[in-house]
Formats: C-alpha cells, structure tokens, sequence
C-alpha cells in the first residue's frame, strides 16, 4: 500500500523549488514511500494527554538592547553574490502577480 | 490581467447607471483591514543593523538579516515594548508568553525562505478602534497584533532582471489585523487616518504610507442587508494612501456589486491597486501557492 | 624549514593537555607544532580525505603570532599553540566554509562563529576545515559532495558520520582536538567508529552562533579529542552562554576538567534494557558490558533502567530533522551566495534549478520530506505528532535520572561498517542512529569513548549520558573508565598516501561573481 504518489511528490518539489525529473521523482516517491512507512509506527502512542515539545531544554527569548551594532560594508554584503549589478544583488525578473508560483505576503510588493 | 468589470468602472468618480439605486442600497459592506506599521526602533527586530529608512542599498544589512548561513535571530527589545504600548493603548489582552513562527515561502526579498513572524500565540490579542466618521463615533475590534520582520524590496528593470535591495530585510514590524466591523470605504479611511494618529503618538511609527512605514491591506466583501453569512472577499493590496484607500474599496465595491447583480460569484482573490488607472488586478495564484507550512 | 624531530615524533597520539603544557613549558614552539601537524597532514590526509581544506598559511602565521607573544612575555591562552581543526560546518570569516556541498562552493563568510572564535581566543591554531556528510546529514561521511573519508582503522571501512572528518583526523592524529556537531549522534557515532572521545553537550550548553543549521533544535555543536580530558578541556572553552545565541544556556559552566579526575564512587549508573539486544553485534555488547562491569569496579553501583519509548526514537527524530531541515535549508537558492545554476530563463528556475543541482540526494530527499510533514492537512498527522512523542522520550530520561545519575549504553549497535554497505535503503543507514538520537530529542549530555576493538581491529564505542547541564556527571564516568584502561593508548597505522595533498585555503577574499 502507498502513502504517497508520485504526483504529490512533484507538488511538494514545486513547494520546495526542487528540480527533479521523472527519473528522480520515482526515485523518490519509493524512498519517501518506505520512510513514512516507517514513522507511522507513531500512531500507535497514546499522546491525547500529552503537550508537544519543540525545545528539550526550556528557555526564556531573551531580549537585546535597540542598539545599531553592525554595518556591513555594501562591498561585504555583496561579497558572495552570485550575480550583482551596481549595489544590488541581481536574478532574473520577477513577474508580479500573474505567474509567480509564490503567493506575495501582505503588503511587500514595490512596484 | 484585468477582469472585465474592473474596466467598465475604471474611474473612480463614474456614476452609477441612471435610475438603478446605488449599491449600498441592497448590500452591505463588509471591511477588515489588515495594517503592517514600521517600528520607528534604532535597530532591527532580530539583528544589530540599522532599522532607519534611506540608506545607499545594502548598506544597512548584517548577516542575521541577509539570512547568511549558521546566523541567528536575537529579539530586539524595543520592538516587543512598541507592541505592548499599542496594545495597552487598544486595551487588547497582552499575552503573557507569545510565540514566533516560520512563515515559509519563496520571494528574493525574503532571505531566509521564511519570515519569522507570530501565528497561533500572537503578543496581543483583541482591543478596539474608536475614531468619529463626520463626526459619528464608530468602533472597530481588533482580532490581533503580532510582530513580524519586513522582507527586503525588489527593483524592477526592463531588461528581464530584477534588483534586490535588504535593508529593509529584518525591520520590526506590527501587524494589527481588525475584525471586519468597517462597514464603508470612507470609514476604512478614516480608520486608518486614527491609527497613524495612535501610532505617531505612542511614538512607534510614523505612519508615513506613502514612505510604505505604514501599509494597509483591505478584506472586502458585500452581502444583502439583512443577511447574516458574509460574502465571498477579495482582498485588496498596495494601497499606499489615506485616498488611495477610500478609493480602491470604493471601486472594490462597485466591482463585487455588478457581479452580483449578474447573479456571478465574487471570487476569492488578492488584487491590486492601481492607483494611476484607477482599478485593481487579480493577481493569479496557484492553490497551492499559500500553504505557508507555519511552524514554530 | 625543518620540523623539529621532536615536535615530529611528538604529536601522532600527543593529548592536548601534553602540548598545551609542552608550548608553556617552553618545549616546544607552536609553529613546529603546526609544522609537524601540517606535515602529517600533507603525508597523510590524501590516503584519508579529512581536510576539505588546510589553513597553512593561516596557521603558520597564528603560530607566529603565539610564539612571539610569549616571547614577549605575554600569555597567548591557555591552549596556545595547540592545532585544532574544524568540522565544515562552522563559519570561518574569510574562509571558505561549504558543509561539504556543492551549494555552498565558494562562500567566504563574513563573519566568525562564536565557538570557533573561543577557541583561537583561547591560543589554538586552526589547521584547517574537515570533510562531513553535506549538511550534516548521514552516519558515515558518504553523503559528502566532495570525497569520501577513510576510517584510519581500516581504508575499506567508513569512519561513522556526519562529523567523519573531525573523528578520522583526531585518530590519525591530523589534529590534537576537532570540533563537530551533533544532531542525531554525528559526533558521538564517528567518535566511536574511530576510536576516540566526543562529546554532545546539554542542548545550548555550547553556542550555535555560526554553526549551519541543519535542525535547530537538535543542533549541537561539541568537542572530539583523544582523551576525556581532552574533551573536557575544550568543552570549558567552548561552552558558555552567548547573547548571539538565543538558546544558549544563560548559566555559567561547570568545573569539566575537575570532574574527570572525581572518580565514581556514590555514584549510580543506569543500563537501559532497550539499548541492549537484537540488532546488535555480539562484540560490540561483549565489549560494552565488560565496560560497564569496570565502571562497577570503580565504584558505581549498577541500576537497570528502563526508558520504554525507545523504540520510537528514530521516528520521531526523522520528522522533526526533516521538518527544521527544510526550513534551514530554505535559505540556499541562488541568490545572494553559494551556488547558482549557469541557466536560469526565470526566477523559478533560478530556485529550482539553483537547489536541484546544487543540494544531494541526501539533502534533497530530506527537504521533501520536511515540506511533505508541515504541509496543511499533514502537520498533526506528522511533525505535530512527533512532537508530542518527543516529550514521552525526554519523560524517559527524566524518570531514569531520578533513579541514577548516568546512563551507560553501546554508541552503535555495530562497528564501522564497509562502503556501500547501507546506502541503498535509506532506512538502514537512519537506523545506525537508534542509540543516540533520544539524546538529541531530549537535549541532554552524552559523550563516546573506545572500550575495545572487534577481533578485525574496529573501534567499539562506550555512551555515557547524562540529564541536563549533566556534563560532571557524564565526565565522572567516563574519566573513571579510562583511567582504568588503555584503549585510548591505542593509535591507528599511519597510511601513507598518495602524494596529491588536500586544497590549500585560498587567499583571504571571496569568489562572488560579478555581473
């Protein structure tokens, strides 16, 4: 029996922007498919009374002062980029709206 | 990609066809709006680089906030003091612990593949609006304020390249998001026009939208008057103005209410404004363009 | 420019405490310590394939440095002169970090890790970056897109993973001390598979600050050395609270090098049913239960714990790493470092061409399995779930430390097994962390160290646990093993290589692009 298709596969490859052909993607529908498998063993823990654990060790979110501490020269900051053009880091252009495969978050979009 | 009954009441200030009642006869408006307000703080929300507006670009970045491999985010506390001065000044309940999570999703202007951001245990919780609409007192609930940090801002050039630009990468933001008790596109104006004033006077934003410190983001929808399910929304972005608010609900308005005439269905959408054409366009999503995979 | 014969037949299975007070005592100066090590690396490493790249210039400059401030009658720290080298996954300012992936190629990042930076405080010399699974993810080093490394025990046997690197060089003596991270037992596995003390601390006791995130709550970074004290000694200058670090432990650290000598009498150690049984190598067990019997004749009393839930440890850790991975891993996707595909007609192809070519199979395989469990509709089914047992894990322990003050179990079921052996199922090689990943769900100490050889002359591997901020306790033990044995005595053959010497650090500037 399997828990996963090869077209969810290619749905989530897209969620993730990974590249993968037909080949790859059997590929890993069969892998995926064997490792959820195996974590399906957690059903049968009784968890209804117990709270889920993000961190092992508690801690407090400390709290830094609103100080300016760093300023990484331009010439730094671009340092790695693959591609730049003047002060800016450079890709191909980004359509907005109609086609882009990202949805935009509330308010972000410069024209 | 402009939906046809966007074109036929393009301009703003076209009359309605003679002898049929105005929209607002048979519907009722339905309005929330979500407002993102820039933290007027030194620093930036989680990292040490400055938060202040006009710097050259890129020259106002540290590695936390270009998402630099094997760096960490480190709270700033005068951006957790702004939200809890707008909360107690909304008189929301301030949550005694809050939560950050990851809201992911792929754009260049957001360094990390996810912004940190508050889902299910945001630091305020409710509060009201009071402001007067020509001198009638109205009130407006507010489900939430959270913190959030800012994306960076992409340029774009004809010549089939786009320019990234991170300061702004990483600023506090708060998002206050209220229930839709606006019942007009005036009053949603207005109401944005008293919180600029709060915010300015609480000393944490300087409400400058057309600088985009304060943004606004508007769910509408109309059902008839009477009823009691909501309408389908639409929900309307880049409104960078008291006016340009007021005028895109307005013409939101004007869209939804033909569709409905026709007996269409208003589809639920992100559209923008375009304030020198005076309408708005969907923006065209993929269904599974949203599913953030928020977790803490 | 000759290696002083002394410094030279010094350092192959020299401790850290014995260079640290050689430099001090005037024995020797650092840069013929660093000499000597770089040599051996040079001679050495090409059969190996640890270093990813070697510090030379830099080192030797460092070890200058040192030499003349004491010179000058300044003390240069308490570790000056000892050459240590770091797994690469710790950011290094102006040198290449890549966490052995093809996606990373090229990054010089801009900024020092915390941990990294102690250390050179401290007075160390930084040889250079070690060879590991890409992004930490695997148990035996394959995973590295760039070279495999041997296990210096035998050529045909993997060093364990993700940290095979740091284990092989600390064995074969490339380096006095390394540095590693721990996420689903990627220091204590390859520590144990090569014979020598590592160490994954309480969670946040050592500071993440410019470590590469692969699953940030189970992240650790830790110590491998040649001897506990060793581990010790590194682990009082790395750990400590860091306001780079959120999650860093706010309280000061304990007194490591004092617990190992403490001894273990008054002492309880537990030995849980679960981490013993089917699965696991005959020698491995013989070698484990001889070792427990001489924490007994140390003076411990010996409890039999019980920690039920074991059996659903790798689950639960396989969704909750996949999940962090891929949030961390979202970063990588061309566009303000690392790689970018040569082709991209959009900038959907920028990200999925950028990530496809650049990440393995390993990483990407991880990737859509995070993306699959934090889906809508999935999360609770899933990674909500394994939250949730994670908590019944850590319960475990804490019941298990109320009866007893240290966990005695095997690091690994088996020793270092041959390549290829477990890469066609990925569940084979997920289930060689079966002992070692409760501690990273639950956060608590737990260190490795050699209790004996296989007949064929592999490394077995002794786990000592502790509860949280339990590193003294876990140091009693372990320090009262070894005190009584001789394993840590034992070195490994030197394998002369071939003669083609790993990459030299470039100089100090990075290889971004320009358009």
């Amino acid at each position: 029996m399997s828990r996963i298709r090869p077209e969810e596969v290619r749905e989530i490859a897209v969620l993730a922007r990974l590249a993968l052909d037909d080949g790859e993607i059997a590929r890993m529908t069969q892998d995926l498919d064997a490792i959820l498998g195996y974590v399906a063993a957690l059903g049968e823990l009784d968890t209804t009374a117990t709270l889920p654990m993000t961190h092992a060790v508690p801690f407090d979110c400390p709290l830094r002062a609103d100080e300016v501490t760093v300023a990484l020269p331009v010439d730094v900051a671009l340092a790695n980029a693959p591609q730049r053009e003047a002060s800016f880091f450079r890709v191909p252009r980004i359509v907005p709206g109609p086609g882009a495969a990202s949805g935009l978050p509330a308010g972000m979009e410069e024209g | 990609m402009t939906s046809p009954s966007s074109s036929s009441s393009s301009s703003p200030s076209s009359s309605p066809s003679s002898g049929a009642a105005t929209p607002l006869d048979r519907y009722e408006v339905v309005i929330g709006l979500e407002v993102h307000a820039q933290l007027s703080t030194r620093s930036k929300i989680f990292s040490g680089s400055s938060a202040a507006f006009g710097a050259e670009p890129n020259a106002a970045t540290d590695p936390v906030c270009l998402g630099l491999p094997g760096t960490l985010p480190v709270l700033n506390a005068a951006a957790v003091l702004c939200a809890v001065k707008l909360g107690l000044a909304v008189g929301s309940h301030i949550r005694e612990s809050c939560r950050f999570t990851r809201k992911h999703y792929f754009y260049p202007d957001l360094p990390k593949g996810f912004q940190i951001s508050q889902f299910d245990e945001p630091i305020c919780e409710g509060g009201t609006i009071r402001f007067r609409v020509r001198g009638e007192p109205r009130t407006v609930r507010l489900v939430r304020i959270h913190l959030e940090e800012d994306a960076g801002k992409n340029l774009h050039a004809a010549a089939g390249a786009s320019f990234v630009d991170y300061n702004r990468a990483g600023v506090p933001l708060c998002e206050i998001v209220s229930e839709p008790d606006v019942r007009s596109a005036e009053e949603a104006a207005e109401y944005m026009r008293a919180l600029r004033t709060l915010v300015r006077y609480l000393g944490i934003c300087d409400g400058n939208m057309e600088e985009g410190s304060m943004r606004c983001d508007a769910n509408v929808s109309l059902r008839l008057r009477g009823a009691e399910r909501l309408g389908t929304k639409a929900e309307i972005k880049n409104m960078n103005s008291f006016k340009n608010v007021r005028d895109a609900i307005e013409h939101e308005v004007r869209r939804q209410a033909a569709l409905l005439d026709r007996g269409e269905r208003v589809i639920q959408e992100t559209r923008l404004w375009d304030a020198a054409r005076g309408l708005s366009v969907a923006m065209r999503s993929k269904e599974h363009a949203h599913d953030y995979r928020y977790f803490p | 420019m000759g290696v002083g014969s002394d410094a030279a037949s010094a350092v192959r299975g020299a401790s850290i405490a014995t260079l640290a007070d050689g430099v001090r005592a005037g024995r020797w100066k650092a840069r013929d310590l660093t000499e000597a090590y770089l040599d051996r690396v040079a001679r050495l490493d090409g059969a190996l394939g640890t270093y990813l790249l070697v510090n030379g210039a830099g080192a030797r400059r460092r070890a200058d440095e040192i030499d003349r401030a004491r010179s000058e009658g300044r003390d240069p720290g308490p570790l000056a002169g000892v050459p240590i080298a770091l797994k690469d996954i710790f950011v290094t300012e102006g040198i290449e970090t890549t966490c052995a992936s093809k996606i990373l190629r090229g990054f010089v990042p801009p900024y020092e890790s915390t941990t990294s930076r102690r250390l050179a405080e401290a007075g160390t010399v930084m040889l250079g970056k070690l060879n590991m699974d890409e992004f930490a993810m695997g148990s035996s080093t394959e995973n590295s897109a760039r070279g495999t490394v041997k296990n210096p025990w035998s050529l045909a046997h993997v060093p364990g993973g993700s940290s095979g690197g740091s284990a092989a060089a600390v064995a074969a003596s490339l380096c006095a001390g390394a540095l590693g991270t721990d996420t689903g037992g990627s220091i204590r596995q390859p520590a144990a598979l090569c014979g020598v003390v590592g160490m994954k601390p309480t969670y946040g006791r050592v500071s993440r600050h410019g470590v590469i995130a692969f699953a940030s709550s189970l992240d650790h970074p830790g110590p491998f050395g040649r001897t506990v004290d060793d581990v010790a000694t590194l682990m009082e200058i790395i750990a400590g609270p860091d306001p780079l670090d959120s999650t860093s432990i706010p309280t000061p650290i304990g007194q490591y090098r004092a617990a190992v000598k403490a001894g273990v009498s008054g002492m309880r150690v537990g030995v849980p049913a679960e981490y013993f049984g089917a699965g696991m190598d005959a020698e491995v067990e013989g070698a484990v239960r001889a070792a427990i019997a001489e924490v007994e004749r140390a003076g411990a009393t010996v409890v039999p714990v019980s920690l039920p839930h074991t059996r659903y440890a790798i689950a639960t850790y396989y969704l909750i790493c996949t999940a962090e991975a891929s949030s961390n891993l979202a970063r990588y996707d061309g566009v303000r470092f690392g790689y970018r595909t040569p082709e991209a007609r959009s900038l959907e192809e920028l990200y999925t061409r950028s990530r496809g070519e650049g990440f393995g199979w390993e990483p990407k395989r991880r990737i859509m399995l995070g993306t699959y469990v934090l889906r809508a509709g999935y999360y609770e089914a899933y990674y909500g779930k394994a939250l949730k047992a994670r908590r019944l894990l850590a319960d475990d322990f804490a019941a298990a430390f109320s009866r007893c003050d240290a966990l005695l179990t095997p690091t690994s079921p088996i020793p270092a097994f041959r390549f290829g052996e477990k890469t066609s199922d990925p569940l084979q090689m997920y289930l060689a962390d079966v002992m070692t990943v409760a501690a990273n769900l639950a956060g608590i100490p737990a260190l490795s160290q050699c209790c004996g050889f296989t007949r064929a002359g592999l490394p077995i591997g002794l786990q000592v646990m502790g509860p949280p901020l339990g590193e003294e306790a876990v140091f009693r033990v372990a320090g009262a093993y070894e005190a009584r044995t001789e394993w840590h005595r034992r070195l490994p053959e030197d394998h002369p290589g071939p003669s083609a010497s790993p990459p030299e650090a470039r100089p100090l500037r990075p290889s971004g692009g320009v358009a």
